[in-house]
């Protein structure tokens, strides 16, 4: 590109004439820190065969801003008269490349580009040989009035004129013809051709010196001129890119000061380069306050100072963004919520070139969410007191239930010492004096023996069912097979006395359940059958188990006197007595005692009956998991 | 009277229960001779032969304690406690005989070193039988060691 824009006007024989455009449009630079490259001339072809714009036009949108850059381009440079040769050279190149654009149609004409060049080269030489030519005939046409006198004078001319045209080449192409021509024509002994005259040594020397010193003269402009065209276009472009810099920057300091939050730039080394507007309206400071050395500071809540400093300082170091909250100082002196998030702009190596940051305004969100966080505190503290409260009134609940169990027992307890005494002594008293008593008197001590044995039984049933309630019962595997066989043992006396027959079908399955409750329900269920029968007949009492998936129902069938459907739930209800007590003695608690252990254990139990067809009490128990 | 016969002492502060605890050693003739004392205070002293307790000879020191838990003052639980803590009484065989069934107080007493741990029946038979096992096994079949 830069060879391409050197030569502009000059070569002739270049056929890709190149036309330079500067892009300002759209650039700001910013974020990129690549300012130069984007603001950089583009080369373009041609764009329009044959509508050319000569570059001075095109690059002269700000002719003075141009000079002014070009002066402090070329300074120093003291051997030319910058502004006046700036024009000259500007029409001349002007003119050049009007030229040149014909000769680039012709290369469109044509194809191929060495093929352009060719004809454009001929041209140069053409244009010196044609020139040279020029010279000799207007010699001719003068030689009456010089005569042989400067025979190559004229030469040195058309010289000057090939190469100033045509360059350095075409110039030496004219020394050489001129000096040939200029001796074979005007130089009279020659000419003749009898009289051995010398060849005009001293004139072909002075020829060769003046025309090689034009040459060199004009070689010499040429690069000058060259490189004032190159100067200037590199400080037009520089121009053009500082003047959209600053467009670009009044664009954004436009943009900043619309905004309606804080937006601040500052050097690498943090020192603030431009604050917008609302930065001013809200803190109420001036200028020489906010961009004296951390300024800014000042209106940053105390609280939040060392804060915000630290972050500064860190993202400064790190050159990372950041972001932080903090309460600013309005000109009011009310302090409001500001968000600010910091970014760094880097350059191709990375080194930070700006820090761009803004403030926003949140405080309302800040409202919200202290609100929230208020709201959220509030309830959680209302969790809390409601849990303590929870707490307490369980605590005060627990420790009455432990103060009303505990008063039980110790009620049963103290209930159940008179009984030993009235049981005791009645005992003592119907032994000691059986001899004396009646029958009728008899009866009377026994009634009072069995009253209080009652008593005793029913103190007692309240007792379990009471600590079945609360006890814990941790279950395990149990073999249903052992633990009925024990319940038997147990029951021995009475299976004995009322002559029954009872039946276990094994296998029994293994249960999950807690021995101790296990067999209190089974000493329950087994008394009722062998208690409930009709008069005269005895006891036949079948026990058997099904599995049932995870479960395991243990049936125990009796021949009992059985239970109406509508009664089959009262049963197990406290006190669900059906009988009185003179047919079939009892305190009423023994199903309920069965009901609550097993749900204790996780089961179910119920009841299948018909009057005067027996019943069949099931207890249903988890199937213990079988272990290795 | 046999002077040879084991003392059993006994702790409780219900003269119906002792009295009734004392029928039924009597009808099933127990091979031991029964002191009841009503405060736990009395047995400390009787154990540590204080306040009239000192002559051995006519107060000697029994073979086995049956002691009743709920009592006002000492319970049965700090005559159990200072027992165990007695050097010379630390072996002594102690049942506690209480109308509670109650686990804590079970774990409690058991903890604090009783022996074993009885519940009072209602109904004499069942007393009586009580006290036969217990003089078979305690008295007879069980080795002690004298104090």
């Amino acid at each position: 590109m830069a060879k391409s824009n050197e030569s502009c006007g000059q070569r002739t024989g270049e056929g890709t004439r190149p036309t330079v455009e500067v892009l300002a449009d759209g650039h700001h630079g910013l974020g990129r820190g690549r300012a130069s490259n984007t603001l950089a001339p583009r080369m373009v072809e041609n764009p329009k065969p044959g509508s050319f714009m000569p570059p001075h036009a095109c690059w002269g949108g700000k002719p003075i801003a141009g000079e002014m850059i070009l002066r402090k381009a070329v300074e120093g440079n003291s051997f030319l008269d910058y502004c006046g040769r700036m024009q000259t050279f500007q029409f001349m190149c002007g003119n050049m490349r009007f030229s040149k654009v014909r000769l680039n149609d012709f290369m469109q004409l044509t194809s191929g580009r060495w093929l352009a060049r060719l004809p454009a080269a001929l041209a140069r030489y053409g244009f010196a040989v044609a020139v040279v030519l020029a010279a000799l005939l207007l010699r001719f046409a003068l030689s009456s009035s010089f005569g042989f006198r400067w025979p190559l004078s004229f030469f040195v001319a058309s010289t000057f004129v090939a190469a100033w045209f045509g360059g350095a080449g075409p110039g030496v192409l004219a020394l050489a013809a001129g000096l040939v021509l200029g001796n074979y024509y005007f130089v009279p002994a020659l000419q003749a051709g009898n009289v051995h005259r010398p060849f005009d040594f001293v004139g072909s020397l002075g020829y060769v010196f003046a025309s090689s010193i034009c040459i060199a003269v004009v070689e010499n402009l040429r690069r000058t001129k060259r490189q004032l065209i190159r100067l200037q276009r590199e400080s037009l472009e520089r121009g053009r890119v500082a003047e959209s810099l600053r467009q670009s920057e009044k664009r954004f300091h436009e943009l900043a000061d619309a905004m309606p939050q804080m937006v601040w730039t500052a050097a690498p080394d943090g020192r603030l380069e431009y604050i917008n507007q609302k930065w001013f309206e809200y803190t109420g400071l001036s200028g020489e306050q906010s961009y004296a050395q951390e300024g800014w500071i000042t209106v940053v809540h105390p609280a939040d100072k060392d804060k915000v400093l630290h972050t500064v300082h860190e993202a400064l170091i790190s050159g990372k963004p950041f972001q932080m909250e903090s309460r600013i100082k309005n000109r009011d002196g009310a302090y409001r919520w500001y968000l600010s998030r910091g970014l760094s702009m880097q350059d191709e190596s990375g080194r930070v070139v700006r820090w761009f940051a803004t403030s926003t305004e949140i405080e309302e969100q800040k409202q919200t969410e202290q609100a929230l966080e208020n709201a959220r505190e509030q309830l959680a503290q209302h969790a809390r007191d409601l849990e303590s409260r929870v707490v307490e009134r369980t605590a005060k609940l627990e420790e009455s239930l432990r103060s009303l169990e505990g008063v039980l027992y110790h009620v049963a307890h103290d209930l159940r010492a008179p009984l030993r005494a009235v049981e005791g002594f009645t005992q003592l008293l119907l032994e000691r004096q059986a001899a004396s008593f009646d029958p009728e008197e008899a009866d009377y001590a026994a009634r009072i023996i069995s009253a209080a044995s009652n008593m005793d039984e029913l103190i007692r049933d309240l007792l379990d069912y009471g600590r079945l309630t609360h006890m814990e019962v941790p279950c395990w595997k149990i073999d249903l097979e052992g633990e009925i066989a024990r319940v038997l043992v147990t029951l021995e006396r009475e299976i004995k006395a009322k002559r029954a027959q009872i039946k276990v079908e094994t296998p029994l399955p293994k249960v999950r359940a807690n021995s101790e409750v296990l067999r209190e329900v089974l000493v329950n269920i087994l008394s009722n059958a062998l208690k409930f029968v009709s008069p005269g007949v005895d006891p036949e009492i079948h026990i058997f188990a099904r599995r049932d998936g995870g479960r395991a129902r243990l049936s125990l069938q009796d021949n009992g006197i059985g239970i109406d459907a509508a009664h089959q739930e009262q049963i197990f209800q406290m006190f669900g007595r059906l009988h009185g007590g003179s047919h079939y003695s009892g305190t009423g608690i023994g199903l309920a005692i069965v009901r609550k252990g097993v749900e204790r254990m996780g089961g179910a139990v119920g009841v299948e009956s018909q009057p005067r067809h027996g019943s069949r009490f099931w207890v249903e128990l988890p199937v213990a998991v079988e272990t290795l | 009277m046999n002077f040879s016969r084991n003392r059993v002492l006994h702790v409780d502060d219900d003269p119906s229960d002792s009295l009734l605890l004392r029928q039924a050693c009597r009808k099933v003739e127990a091979s031991f001779e029964l002191l009841s004392l009503s405060e736990g205070e009395a047995a400390v002293a009787y154990l540590s032969g204080a306040n009239g307790y000192s002559d051995r000879e006519i107060h000697p020191l029994p073979v086995l304690v049956l002691l009743d838990l709920k009592m006002p003052r000492m319970s049965g639980f700090d005559v159990l406690t200072w027992i165990r803590k007695h050097e010379s009484l630390k072996i002594l065989p102690v049942i506690i005989f209480t109308a509670s069934n109650q686990n804590e107080d079970i774990k409690r007493a058991y903890a604090a070193g009783a022996n074993s741990y009885l519940v009072k029946p209602v109904g004499i038979h069942t007393l009586m039988e009580m006290v036969r096992k217990l003089d078979g096994y305690w008295l007879n079949l069980n080795q002690g060691v004298s104090l």
